[in-house]
């Protein structure tokens, strides 16, 4: 139900602490803005009425800082000035490849790392790398900061761990180890301005001692972005010659199953979106092992 | 109606005052008159609505008037270096009903400010935000690239 327009505030805060002495007294009634790609659309429709929005411009959250061990992204970094930044995406190929699937040009000139995640659809294309790769998001109060991992930070649908006097400030996520593979793949009716009916990201990382991490993370097939930590172990196992195998992929495939939950809705209905999702695995192991394991397997 | 909020619109500095879940699209049309600003799904979908907005195309219809307070804002109607890109939309038949035209004019101006000599992948890529739903794009492309080849044979 909209609440009289003339009721809602507009606040523009000149600095992060008076952001959150907004957020303090307003609680999570104080509609953060960063893009409002989603937001604009969610308000006008009646699903959020906010006391007062919250334009986040001007407050200092727009940086991007790579170093040697980690990329820190402000919450307001523009998506696509993350992916305007070729260090950056040099360094991250995996979030280049998720973030610039993200609807259009004119979405992505708007839209923000931080707003997507808050916004915690549980087709979040940015969460996927985020997962994938373990990275870690800062929670400001007037209280002090937190630190949450991303894999913690969505409870469901729409719903984070962010309290309703915190903000959203910063993501940092680790550097990938040299050598690391990465794959990425969304899913819908057409190329551009898609909100994914399935999507998976999967990064396999050396370790020491000639090992092999694998991280699996796929959007729109629970009620919130998920790591297919099932799937993740059954493949740290094996050597090259078993994960080359058809036989690893079709078990790899059954075992998404156990880390997923979809339901039917306007994307799609949960069989196909699981049976999506499980050939993206198929595929996205064949073509690892095709780079790395040397060569098709013929079995 | 009580948010106040000054910015640039076509060069000239405009001064409104705008509600909170104001669109940027209703204010230019219904109180700047920017009525070449097109509404064609009101959901970030079409880029029939785009503009550029301190020179990046964005849907108009998903920007919050408000928060526009001490930026530029560019509709089709105020950009001078899109005439011949117009001209050749015409003559290339890249307009037919001309719903989308502007919003494509717009972002093809956007790309050309920013890479004067786009391949087609490229221009793909740039206008994958509009959708035309009378031509089938290909003399959108042909459009954009002879204006690209025009410029180059000029330089």
């Amino acid at each position: 139900m909209r609440r009289n327009g003339s009721e809602i505030q507009w606040l523009t805060p000149g600095s992060l602490e008076e952001a959150l002495r907004f957020r303090a007294q307003l609680g999570s009634t104080c509609l953060p803005l960063a893009g409002g790609t989603d937001l604009m659309l969610r308000v006008r429709a009646g699903h959020l009425s906010p006391a007062a929005v919250m334009s986040l411009r001007g407050l200092g959250l727009e940086g991007v800082v790579l170093t040697a061990d980690s990329l820190t992204i402000g919450a307001s970094s523009r998506i696509r000035d993350i992916l305007g930044d070729p260090q950056v995406t040099a360094a991250y190929p995996l979030l280049r490849m998720a973030l610039g699937r993200i609807g259009s040009p004119q979405i992505r000139n708007l839209a923000t790392v931080g707003g997507n995640m808050a916004n915690a659809s549980p087709c979040a294309d940015s969460a996927i790398p985020l997962l994938v790769m373990d990275a870690v998001l800062t929670l400001e109060s007037l209280r002090g900061s937190r630190r949450i991992r991303a894999v913690e930070f969505f409870t469901g649908p729409r719903a984070t761990l962010i309290q309703g006097d915190e903000l959203l400030t910063e993501l940092t996520i680790p550097r990938p180890a040299p050598g690391s593979w990465v794959w990425f793949d969304k899913f819908g009716p057409r190329r551009a301005n898609v909100i994914s009916a399935s999507s998976l990201g999967m990064m396999v990382s050396p370790m020491p001692g000639g090992a092999r991490a694998f991280a699996l993370a796929a959007g729109s097939v629970a009620p919130r972005p998920v790591r297919l930590s099932s799937v993740e172990q059954f493949l740290g196992d094996l050597d090259d010659a078993a994960l080359g195998s058809a036989e690893t992929r079709h078990q790899a495939m059954e075992l998404v199953a156990k880390d997923i939950s979809p339901i039917d809705d306007q994307r799609g209905s949960a069989w196909y979106k699981a049976r999506v999702l499980k050939n993206a695995v198929e595929r996205a192991l064949l073509e690892y092992s095709e780079s790395c394991l040397g060569g098709r397997n013929g079995n | 109606m009580a948010i106040s909020i000054s910015f640039t619109l076509n060069g000239n500095p405009e001064h409104l005052l705008v509600d909170h879940d104001e669109r940027l699209l209703d204010a230019l049309r219904l109180k700047l008159g920017a009525t070449e600003v097109k509404e064609g799904c009101g959901e970030g979908e079409c880029g029939a609505c785009s503009v550029l907005l301190d020179g990046r195309p964005v849907n108009s219809c998903l920007v919050f008037a408000a928060d526009v307070d001490g930026c530029v804002v560019e509709t089709v109607a105020g950009l001078a270096d899109s005439a011949d890109l117009q001209e050749a939309f015409v003559r290339e038949g890249a307009v037919q009903c001309g719903f989308c035209t502007p919003g494509f004019i717009v972002t093809a101006t956007a790309l050309l400010r920013e890479e004067p000599q786009p391949d087609r992948d490229r221009i793909k890529a740039a206008i994958s935000g509009n959708l035309c739903r009378c031509t089938g794009y290909e003399k959108i492309f042909q459009a954009i690239e002879k204006t690209a080849e025009a410029r180059r044979r000029k330089a």
